[in-house]
């Protein structure tokens, strides 16, 4: 844990990912990030499949596939590269900030596998959604059958005008106990107990 | 309690740069808005130390910075938003609602269908859905019209500070003389004319397509396209007024003086912005007319160079598939095909009925058609009026000449279809009645019935009888779904070729390419670290997707798919309904950019004339 004069950050580290919150001092802001564990490792991982499977495919020569396309065979091996590259990515980090009387935000990153993180971040930008205070409803708990017969929790945002729900750390799916925490600190920051919102936040323990 | 500022990044920086005064915060805050920092200025002298004590709402100190760089702010739990000012001149906004470039009044079609479901009427219910809080909204709207209030601040208290004045270049100067000679108030009245001339006309035009000639709509996309233009010419001088409606409102300075009692003063103008979704559409019309031309000239150009290759081709490719394989097909169904046996009589009394209309059409079309010259002329036509009016002209006209050749194939799938659609159906109540079970029309259900044995014994042999024509008639069917399903296809690629021709959003892609910021998709706001530990967020504009700009094409697209290429087709044709061309409803969705019905012309004429310049106008 970790604290400044005007913010604390709290992490915690799970069997598959690690959660971080930060709060800024006022509850004003908070930012809550799941970071899959093993990220570098994945990372690695991936790097050294693409850099595998594309000299393969280039080195051999005598490979029958590729005289089919004659001229374009140089097209056709860095078209392999890029849709290799492009699928095998990083691991996704994503992040809700909450914004006191604002709304929320989510944001999703992921780089690709083969660059190295400064380059990561400076070229794929984080695909982030900004929802307005007016259109949120509900954050919500819900659950569901996955594999037919096992039962997961889920986070989930309840926005007006649109037909489904808005996933929350879809992706990188918390434990029920994180889900809590990040339940109670929404609501709590959203909807202030004294403030001009019709219904009263509940805080599940 | 949360209070947001919202401060300028170049005030921000500004404020870094001076390091050795006092300085103080000045901001603005209507009633339901947060603050939003509108100058930092010396606080050093009394004079000035009274004078901004004197701030009368909606402006107001906030804080003070003392010689060392600490900020003392007197609100209690606040965050620093920062943001760069949207540059008016150059149109861009922030949004958080993702700009539409669809005309507002087809939006609201889309919740009729959304209440539909019961959990959302619950959810509707609920008390959350039905509370407000624009607050963000309003503040949005003062950081859009930020350079005005910043105008309006320094005329008010004209003793803060200097405000670098736009100074009128040369051409500005120029062009106001010129706006007030009389030269230019006697052109704008002879474009006026000439304006309500052609708006008068195409409006005519319009109402006799529509009401004069009923369904052509449906059948001739030459009519389409026609119908297309006429409406979009009778629309343009209305967004020509909208746009320069919205040019004067830009000029108007908010004063915030009288409008102190009036709490969503800054919402009950019309913002300028609201206007720049009608500059995009008009300009993107405008450009699209001008492109469809220039691909007119090059297509007229390609076929005035092939044109004998052409209509050689052509005269072959007519007599040879309409006429020359047509005969060969049903002859050849006739006479057992692949070796399978068919009735004989059954077979040859179709293909009799077949060769009778292909016999038919080619006495009346097709030899008409395909003669060299007849051809020719027509292929002339077609390149002057793809010089002159555009390539979707000449493509739909191509269409159409094709929907009129290729007439009796429709007539032969028709006619096949509703043979085996009869027959299908009779066979399947036939097994029912074989089965001792009854088609119940009331309920809708297949129910058990008793049956007298002649009954059983008639149904039986009718049953025997109609599978043993099933085949020839099926494969009758087979080939001639086939010819048309693939004749549909065709239809289905070519206009879609012109409604992307008409409809590509083609401004709005490249404006998206050039200034991101004109096209707002929504905001985003990221947290920086300042110096001393405190969270900065900033706000940024994130641009529009460019999914959500081809939505009207993805639907489109999607309802092709449904049509044409789902299962849905194979089960249609496996039970013989009919598959036809859908004009209206897959290309509907893409004039989503005109309005339904376009204004009369005496409406048009009175709002365009209070856009003409007047003789002694003073600017307000």
């Amino acid at each position: 844990m970790v604290q400044t004069d005007l913010s604390t950050t709290f992490s915690e580290e799970r069997k598959k990912y690690t959660i971080e919150i930060e709060r800024e001092q006022n509850d004003n802001y908070i930012r809550i990030t799941i970071i899959p564990n093993g990220l570098r490792k994945k990372q690695l991982i991936n790097c050294v499949l693409i850099i595998f499977f594309n000299a393969w495919i280039s080195m051999a020569r005598y490979n029958p596939y590729f005289e089919k396309f004659g001229r374009y065979s140089l097209l056709a091996r860095l078209l392999i590269l890029f849709t290799s590259c492009r699928i095998l990515k990083n691991p996704t980090v994503e992040t809700l900030m909450i914004f006191k009387n604002y709304g929320i935000q989510t944001l999703e990153t992921s780089g690709y596998s083969i660059l190295p993180n400064s380059i990561n971040k400076r070229i794929c930008t984080p695909e982030s959604v900004f929802v307005p205070r007016d259109a949120i409803v509900d954050i919500i708990i819900n659950e569901a059958f996955v594999k037919e017969c096992q039962v997961i929790f889920y986070l989930a945002v309840i926005v007006k005008g649109e037909d489904k729900l808005k996933l929350l750390f879809a992706k990188s799916r918390p434990r029920l106990v994180d889900q809590k925490v990040i339940y109670n600190l929404s609501r709590n920051c959203l909807y202030p107990k004294n403030g001009s919102d019709p219904v009263e936040p509940t805080v599940i323990v | 309690m949360s209070n947001y500022i919202f401060w300028p990044s170049e005030l921000l920086r500004k404020e870094i740069s001076i390091s050795d005064q006092v300085l103080c915060l000045v901001a603005i805050k209507l009633k339901e808005t947060d603050y939003v920092v509108i100058s930092i200025e010396n606080f050093s002298s009394s004079s000035s130390k009274e004078l901004l004590n004197s701030l009368t709402s909606p402006y107001s100190v906030i804080g003070v910075r003392d010689m060392n760089g600490d900020w003392d702010i007197s609100l209690p739990g606040f965050t620093i938003v920062e943001f760069e000012i949207p540059k008016f001149k150059l149109m861009e906004f922030y949004s958080i609602e993702p700009i539409s470039l669809i005309l507002s009044e087809h939006e609201i079609e889309n919740n009729k269908v959304f209440q539909k479901f019961p959990n959302i009427e619950k959810i509707m219910g609920y008390e959350r859905y039905q509370c407000k809080n624009y607050q963000l909204n309003n503040t949005i709207d003062i950081i859009n019209a930020y350079t005005a209030n910043r105008y309006a601040f320094h005329n008010t208290y004209a003793q803060f500070g200097h405000f670098e004045d736009d100074a009128m270049s040369i051409i500005g100067i120029i062009r106001k003389w010129y706006t007030s000679t009389a030269i230019y108030r006697g052109l704008c009245f002879v474009l006026y004319m000439i304006t309500m001339i052609v708006c008068s006309l195409s409006y005519s035009g319009y109402i006799f397509i529509r009401n004069g000639i009923p369904k052509i709509l449906s059948l001739s996309s030459t009519a389409k396209q026609i119908d297309l233009r006429l409406q979009q010419i009778c629309y343009f001088p209305i967004q020509f007024i909208k746009i320069n409606q919205s040019k004067a409102l830009e000029e108007t300075i908010p004063n915030y003086q009288e409008q102190r009692s009036n709490s969503n003063s800054v919402r009950a103008k019309e913002a300028p912005y609201k206007y720049y979704p009608d500059y995009i559409r008009f300009y993107n019309t405008l450009w699209l007319i001008v492109n469809d031309i220039s691909f007119g000239l090059m297509l007229g150009a390609v076929l005035k160079d092939n044109h004998d290759l052409i209509i050689n081709s052509l005269s072959e490719v007519v007599t040879t598939t309409l006429y020359d394989k047509m005969i060969n097909l049903t002859y050849v169904l006739a006479n057992n095909p692949f070796g399978i046996k068919l009735n004989h009589e059954l077979a040859s009394f179709l293909s009799e009925l077949f060769y009778w209309i292909i016999e038919f059409s080619y006495n009346s079309l097709i030899k008409f058609t395909s003669d060299k010259e007849k051809l020719s002329v027509f292929l002339k036509i077609v390149t002057k009026i793809s010089c002159v009016l555009g390539a979707s002209f000449a493509i739909s006209l191509v269409i159409d000449f094709f929907s009129l050749l290729f007439f009796h194939l429709y007539l032969f799938y028709h006619i096949s279809r509703k043979l085996y659609h009869w027959q299908l159906n009779t066979l399947i109540s036939l097994f029912y009645l074989f089965c001792g079970k009854k088609r119940n029309v009331l309920r809708k259900r297949i129910d058990y019935d008793y049956f007298e044995l002649d009954e059983l014994l008639l149904g039986t042999l009718l049953f025997i009888i109609l599978t043993f024509l099933m085949p020839t008639v099926l494969s009758f069917y087979a080939s001639f779904a086939v010819i048309w399903v693939s004749t549909v296809y065709i239809h289905v690629i070519l206009n879609s070729i012109v409604s992307l021709i008409n409809h590509f959003p083609l401004f709005a892609f490249l404006l998206r390419i050039k200034d991101p910021k004109r096209l707002p998709g929504g905001i985003i706001l990221s947290p920086k670290h300042h110096k001393n530990g405190r969270i900065i967020l900033s706000l940024e504009n994130s641009p529009l997707k460019v999914n959500n700009m081809f939505k009207p094409f993805s639907y489109s697209m999607n309802k092709m798919k449904e049509y044409y290429f789902s299962m849905k087709t194979f089960k249609s044709l496996l039970g013989g309904s009919p598959i036809m061309i859908q004009m209206n409803e897959m290309y509907d969705v893409l004039y989503l950019w005109l309005p339904e019905e376009p204004m009369s012309i005496q409406e048009t004429m009175t709002q365009l004339k209070e856009c003409l310049p007047r003789k002694t106008e003073k600017l307000e």
